[in-house]
């Protein structure tokens, strides 16, 4: 359905994106995911046709979608990173504007109005103004705006920044019943768990390139065989001593990708689990860091993104 | 029509009355600044004029008398006369503002004017009138105290020369046939008169001259003043509450523009202006309604100016409504389009406004929204013509307060229009269409 080849954008002497190429089906949910300033939105910002590439084009179904008229761009919902809304108006009012650079009118428009602010939750703050809205409350009509002509492709820039839990929720449910009602959907994030939960296929992207894509299981595939993670639940006495020595001195160890620490929650990326798991518990006894359980599981996105870049997503 | 240009134009529209706040502030401050203006110049004082003051003199008599009077007013180091034969150039010129105060001398002047100082107050006597330029009370008072006293001088002092003789029999006559005089006064008088000529009858006897000139016994003239294009007593504070709050109405719609176009860099840095670049829109379209919101709404604050000015001081349009309405429109298509200027050229807001305030206090001040412009110095005036304000100024000058028909009001308007278009026409080419 949507065809994105050999996209290069350049600002100055950086290249925000450079010989990128995607293509989506039918139908299809896929996640473009990568850290801040990857290049993702400067990409989707070419596909909706807000900036021009330098080279490089956009195909839906096979027509080049270029023109600032173009009736394809109709059959496109965009859901900016920003909160693209004007906060002195109301949430309808807000609709009203955006249904309307999209042909609806009338009644018509007003039934799509109503519907939407039910189906994201804001049915009872229709005459509010956006400015008096939490930050879920405008993430969640920035998305039903995109959404009162119907697309066939939702196209969602990082939609849940700043959104609380219930937001969060709220939103994923809101995809996942589009997703089911057949919209295909373009999902960029730096969120792994988000891609991880929403989409069948994942890009990953970094430094303005495509580094790899595929399935989750097609992704896991390039990382070596015996790769995993270990979790280690630290005992409570001896907390204080996993501080940033004992991390550095983990990630030292030859096989050791990545440590980090959350709590009382340790984990170590490491490249072949049967070789490693014992130097790394032989170090966790050296610095008194005793453990009351010990996990291994299967490597997730955050690992790949690792492998592929020598980076981990949540640093960048 | 297009549904999207009207929906993004009810929009702005919307957006627009949404912040309460700053549509009073957009509308009270031209109105608290005209009113102030209006306050304090419409007392009719102003100033004294600086330099010479400049006065056009239609002379239709060509008498001695009122030769002499010309004359006498060309010597005046305060005046600089120039002469003007038609009465009606003389009028035109006070009317469009090139001179501040006409004086018409009229027939028969020099035939009637001696007698008529004798024969009472309700003789008939000649009309010597003075017409002014409502914006220039204080030189108009100035010229009618200097004309006055020439008019008097010279009247009285022939009234008792030489070349009299014959006038002073006829004074006589008149002065006879005076029933309104008190008798004693009378015969008082006609001793006076017989003296005279019994002093003009002495063998070799010379004109009586003399610096002083002899005793005013009377008016021998009405002065009629009249303000020019609208005749109303209060015709100058007319002219000066009505151009304080053309000037301000105009700064006010500029200033106005800079919000608008604070407006489109806003949505810029809100990521406003990507998503509506995605949508489905021309080019001209999201420009066309901007221009149009942006305009209406200026369209709205000079309604709104100019009709406080109507309620609090009485401005009325004295010229043609039409000819107002249209500068209204131009008006405000040519400031609509200076805002998208001002978006099109700033990168940031903070930007823009640094040097868009300057520019709209310049353009205010230099167009004469301040204080009229043809009372700057000459070498502004190319600078001035130059500015759009200054049109529109001497465009609701001239149908507000000068009187002036339709005719009047199509070059400021054409002029404002061209303005508009070179200002939209680059607007349109340096504008960042991308959204970066
Ligand atoms: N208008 C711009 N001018 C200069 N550099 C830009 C501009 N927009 C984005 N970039 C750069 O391009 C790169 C990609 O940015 P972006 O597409 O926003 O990344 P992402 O959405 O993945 O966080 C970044 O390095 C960013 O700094
Ligand atoms: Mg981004």
């Amino acid at each position: 359905m949507l065809e994105l080849q050999r996209l290069t954008k350049r600002y100055g002497a950086r290249t925000a994106v450079s010989d990128f190429s995607l293509s989506l089906k039918r139908g299809e949910r896929l996640g473009l995911l990568g850290p801040n300033g990857a290049g993702k939105t400067t990409v989707i910002s070419i596909l909706v046709g807000a900036l021009r590439a330098d080279s490089g084009t956009v195909l839906l179904d096979n027509k080049p979608l270029t023109g600032d008229t173009n009736p394809l761009k109709r059959r496109l919902g965009y859901v900016p990173q920003e909160i693209a809304l004007y906060e002195d108006l109301s949430a309808a009012d807000n609709l009203r504007l955006f249904g309307a650079l999209y042909g609806l009118k009338g009644p018509a428009l007003e039934r799509r109005i109503a519907d939407e602010l039910e189906t994201v939750g804001l049915a009872d703050r229709a005459k509010g103004p956006v400015r008096a809205f939490s930050g879920g409350m405008k993430r969640r009509l920035n998305i039903a705006a995109a959404l009162l002509h119907e697309p066939e492709l939702l196209i969602l820039d990082e939609p849940t920044v700043g959104v609380d839990p219930q937001s969060r929720n709220a939103i994923f449910d809101k995809i996942e019943q589009l997703a089911a009602a057949g919209v295909t959907l373009l999902y960029t994030t730096h969120y792994m768990e988000e891609v991880e939960r929403l989409c069948r296929r994942i890009a990953i992207m970094d430094g303005g390139k495509l580094l790899a894509e595929g399935t989750q299981a097609e992704l896991r595939a390039l990382l070596p065989s015996r790769a995993s993670r270990l979790r280690v639940e630290v005992a409570p006495s001896s907390i204080e001593c996993v501080n940033d020595d004992a991390l550095a001195a983990l990630r030292a160890l030859p096989g050791v990708t990545e440590a980090t620490a959350e709590g009382g929650l340790l984990t170590v990326s490491l490249d072949d689990i049967g070789a490693r798991t014992l130097t790394v518990l032989r170090t966790l006894g050296e610095r008194g860091i005793a453990y009351a359980s010990l996990a291994s599981e299967r490597p997730n996105l955050e690992e790949v993104f690792l492998h592929l870049t020598g980076r981990s997503l949540r640093d960048v | 029509m297009n549904t999207a240009l009207l929906a993004l134009l009810r929009n702005d529209l919307r957006l627009f009355f949404s912040d309460r706040r700053a549509v009073i502030i957009t509308i009270l401050v031209p109105v608290a600044i005209a009113s102030f203006f209006g306050a304090i110049l419409s007392g009719g004082g102003g100033g004294q004029p600086q330099g010479k003051l400049t006065l056009l003199v239609s002379d239709s008599d060509h008498s001695p008398l009122s030769t002499e009077i010309v004359a006498n007013l060309k010597k005046d180091p305060a005046l600089s006369v120039s002469e003007a034969p038609p009465p009606e150039a003389a009028r035109d010129a006070v009317k469009s503002g090139k001179t501040p105060v006409a004086l018409f001398l009229p027939p028969g002047l020099g035939a009637q004017a001696t007698q008529a100082m004798f024969a009472g107050p309700n003789a008939p006597r000649p009309r010597v009138s003075l017409v002014y330029d409502p914006s220039d009370a204080a030189e108009y008072q100035m010229a009618r105290g200097l004309v006055m006293q020439q008019v008097l001088q010279v009247v009285s002092r022939r009234a008792f020369s030489a070349d009299s003789a014959a006038t002073v029999d006829q004074t006589l006559a008149a002065l006879q046939a005076n029933r309104d005089m008190a008798p004693d006064e009378r015969a008082a008088l006609t001793d006076l008169l017989g003296g005279v000529k019994r002093y003009y009858g002495r063998p070799g006897a010379e004109g009586a001259g003399g610096a002083g000139g002899g005793p005013s016994i009377g008016m021998p003239v009405d002065f009629a003043d009249e303000a020019s294009a609208t005749g109303e007593k209060d015709a100058a504070r007319a002219a000066t509450v009505g151009h304080a709050f053309a000037g301000m109405a105009i700064q006010g719609v500029l200033f106005f523009a800079i919000d608008a176009a604070m407006g489109i860099l806003r949505d810029r840095r809100n990521g406003l202006w990507k998503r509506l670049r995605a949508a489905p829109l021309s080019r001209p379209t999201l420009l066309g309604a901007k221009l149009a919101g942006t305009a209406l709404i200026a369209l709205l604050i000079l309604g709104i100016v100019f009709g406080a000015g109507a309620l609090l001081f009485r401005i009325r349009i004295t010229g043609s409504p039409l000819g107002f309405a249209l500068l209204c429109l131009c008006t405000a298509l040519m400031v609509s389009a200076f805002g998208l200027l001002i978006a099109a050229l700033g990168r940031t807001e903070q930007q823009s406004r640094g040097y868009a305030i300057p520019a709209v206090l310049g353009m205010s001040l230099l167009g004469g929204a301040w204080f009229p412009a043809f009372l700057m110095p000459a070498w502004i005036q190319p600078v001035s013509k130059a500015m759009p304000s200054r049109w529109a100024a001497d465009g609701f000058d001239a149908m507000l307060w000068r009187g002036f028909g339709l005719p009047a009001a199509l070059v400021p308007c054409a002029v404002l229009l061209g303005f508009a278009a070179v200002f939209a026409a680059f607007a349109f080419a340096r504008f960042h269409w991308e959204a970066e």
